[in-house]
């Protein structure tokens, strides 16, 4: 009983780097067993089964490329689901930026109650959901709706307010502007790299003469280049997988005007049980989405600025 | 007293261990959509009332909401961990068979039981001869006429609209515009719940061959459907007809107890709505009208709920046991409580209020229709095709010829 324990001696190779690095992946083992397991796993398995006929509980034959070429030769939903989510992408990503930057200038100033004014702005990200949404089909109804009722009272002729969710030329625009509300509320981040910048760059601007507008384009811009590209990257991302919306509000209608591509994805999968073809979609939507933000990483040496960086 | 008392104790204690004893106990777990106030306590009192009757099958119920029904069995059915019974939409049955996913319950008897049962309701769960579920509840569509409204405008009350001649000539009449606007429609064929489908249906078409495998989108009936409701539009103006339907809502916004619309096609449990809402209008409830007048099998269409049992259950046995009394006895407790239209008819003639008689006698008239097992979302590309050419000027045939084309693509990869 009193013999001391064996005193193991430090095994060679083992050197202290070797066991920091081990220590390392034990602490941040729970997190990777989760991400073999409900991430990289079940991607693996989807793109098996995009190559599938996969129907859950069936079938699972192997098909080889027919889900891709089907999709991209002879399907015409999924081109109006492509066309559909561009469209939203292209109008709903930098006006959300410009929305989120605007207010958060705003909001920068030094005015009385400020703090009550960043909270009532910061309130769409907490209130969220099916009840906003159905506030907002009130919006726009286009015939007791707050809109259309302004448009009236500022002149617009009876027969050519929009008819918004009724009609397909005008849903995506509704489905546009509705999305600003929370972009609106995404102004925290734009607000912080706002309380960043130094201030006497600005004191030398306006020695300099500058006018407030050239000090925005000249100083506050190229210095919060880093949020802004992190909001284009995720905000194209975010955009790309826009859907849940659509099935609440239109259900893709009218005329498939809102069939976005991960609406059509859940109808694939959920509604015809076409599992395989889902997968392969969902693929295929990876892929663009890893494209676009290449393009952007490439893109970004121009204009994103990083404080300390060494050109 | 004491020993009372003593006895009791012993009664509540030794219950359990009692009923802990006996071998085959099971509990079945059922899944459905009903949680609100209105409908809970009603699928509580079924259960309940199994549960007293049958110590060794207990029944738990398990509320899940209505859109995540589906995708959930779904999910459960795959993980191998199913619910024993589910209540779920009565026309993707055939689908499910298809797919493996409901039980064959001929297997286990059920053959037997389809008299008690509407046929067309029944029909909705056969596939390939076999039987997937036992319907539990179904509606079947009326139309709704306002007599007060019918009055005003010099027509006579008493005699509804028979022919689609008639109701076009009806509907013409109850029209109102106030300026260049409408203030009230007479009749449109796409407000309320009637859509292109119910109307081909209506005229005595069909958009599937028998099988309910191809679209046969492009039959003259529902060429000429589509024209007749595209014409309608056209008369009344496309902007106007879709601006007028954005301003429906429910309660006092609904358009026919607002008096916005003086005809409408609804389910049969629109009368209980009418009875709480609008407890003094003057209306009338008669069948829908057809092209000829005559009614048909197609000629109101109905939808609800069957009873399955998903496949993977650990007691198929109990669990249609349960399903069995639950489509017969426990339908006749929910039709008394919800005055939803049971598929079974001692149930539905346990009920005996006017708007019940007219519904059990609509039956025969009213089509249940199954989605067609290769192509479950065709809904959505015939609505397409609908809308593209009732409001947005495009060729009736031509839309329907596109949207046909669509749908046989998704059946023949389905396959």
């Amino acid at each position: 009983m009193s013999r001391a324990a064996p005193v193991h001696p430090p095994r060679r190779g083992l050197k202290a780097r070797h066991r920091e690095a081990l220590w390392g992946y034990l602490f941040i083992a729970p997190w990777l067993i989760g991400f073999l397991c409900f991430v990289l796993g079940p991607m693996l398995f989807s793109l098996y089964a995009s190559f599938t006929n996969y129907d859950i509980t069936s079938r699972f034959d192997w098909v080889g490329v027919r889900n891709y070429v089907q999709l991209l030769t002879q399907d015409t939903r999924f081109w109006t689901a492509l066309y559909n989510t561009a469209y939203y992408a292209v109008f709903a990503v930098p006006l959300g930026i410009a929305t989120g930057l605007l207010i958060a200038t705003l909001l920068n100033q030094e005015v009385r109650g400020q703090r009550l004014f960043r909270t009532i702005f910061f309130l769409p990200k907490v209130l969220t959901g099916v009840a906003v949404l159905l506030l907002w089909l009130w919006v726009f109804n286009p015939q007791v709706g707050l809109i259309n009722t302004a448009l009236y009272r500022l002149g617009v002729n009876e027969n050519n307010l929009p008819l918004w969710f009724g009609d397909p030329a005008w849903s995506k625009p509704a489905l546009i502007i509705m999305s600003m509300w929370a972009a609106a509320g995404g102004f925290m981040f734009y607000l912080a790299a706002l309380r960043g910048v130094p201030r006497d760059l600005y004191e030398s601007a306006q020695i300099d003469g500058a006018s407030p507008w050239r000090q925005f384009w000249a100083v506050t811009v190229p210095l919060i280049s880093p949020v802004i590209f992190f909001k284009l990257i995720t905000g194209i991302s975010g955009a790309l997988q826009f859907w849940s919306e659509s099935l609440i509000l239109t259900k893709g209608g009218p005329s498939d005007s809102t069939l976005f591509y991960g609406l059509y994805i859940w109808q694939t999968a959920f509604t015809d049980l076409r599992m395989g073809y889902a997968s392969a979609m969902a693929w295929i939507l990876l892929l663009i989405t890893l494209a676009i933000t290449g393009l952007q990483l490439w893109f970004s040496k121009r204009w994103v600025h990083y404080e300390g960086e060494v050109r | 007293m004491k020993k009372s008392l003593f006895l009791l104790t012993a009664a509540l204690l030794g219950s359990p261990a009692l009923s802990g004893a006996s071998a085959q106990k099971v509990t079945l777990d059922l899944w459905a959509h009903w949680g609100s106030e209105q409908r809970r306590p009603t699928i509580n009192r079924i259960i309940d009332t199994w549960n007293k009757k049958n110590p060794n099958i207990q029944v738990k119920y398990t509320f899940v909401p209505f859109d995540q029904l589906p995708t959930k069995t779904l999910a459960a059915i795959a993980a191998k961990n199913p619910p024993d019974v589910v209540v779920i939409d009565i026309r993707t049955t055939p689908l499910r068979a298809a797919k493996n996913q409901a039980t064959d319950l001929s297997k286990l008897g059920a053959d037997s039981l389809a008299n008690q049962f509407y046929p067309n309701l029944w029909a909705t769960a056969t596939y390939k001869g076999d039987q997937y579920g036992l319907p539990f509840v179904t509606d079947t569509r009326f139309l709704y006429y306002n007599k007060d409204l019918f009055k005003e405008v010099g027509l006579n009350p008493a005699k509804p609209p028979t022919t689609w001649d008639e109701l076009e000539a009806y509907a013409k009449k109850l029209d109102k515009k106030t300026g260049p606007v409408y203030s009230r429609i007479g009749f449109h064929p796409l407000y309320g719940s009637f859509g292109l489908e119910s109307w081909v249906a209506n005229a005595g078409g069909s958009m599937w061959d028998q099988d309910m495998i191809n679209p046969n989108f492009t039959n003259p009936v529902a060429v000429k459907t589509l024209t007749w409701i595209k014409d309608w539009t056209d008369r009344l103006g496309a902007r106007n007809v879709q601006a007028f339907k954005s301003s429906f809502g429910s309660g006092a916004q609904d358009p026919f107890i607002s008096g916005k619309l003086g005809m409408i096609i609804d389910i049969g449990g629109y009368a209980a709505t009418l009875k709480k809402y609008a407890p003094n209008m003057n209306y009338g409830m008669v069948r829908i009208p057809t092209p000829t007048g005559q009614p048909g099998p197609g000629t109101s269409s109905g939808g609800g709920f069957n009873l399955e049992v998903p496949v993977g259950t650990k007691h198929p046995k109990e669990a249609f046991a349960f399903a069995k009394w639950m489509a017969t006895e426990g339908a006749r407790i929910w039709a008394q409580e919800q005055n939803d239209f049971p598929g079974a008819k001692n149930a539905s003639l346990s009920v005996t209020t006017p708007a019940f008689r007219l519904m059990s006698a609509n039956m025969k008239y009213t089509q249940v229709n199954s989605a067609p097992p290769y192509a479950p979302s065709y809904g959505t590309i015939l609505d397409k095709a609908t809308e593209d050419a009732v409001y947005r000027g495009a060729d009736p045939r031509q839309a329907l010829e596109e949207a046909q084309a669509q749908v046989q693509r998704l059946v023949n990869s389905n396959k």
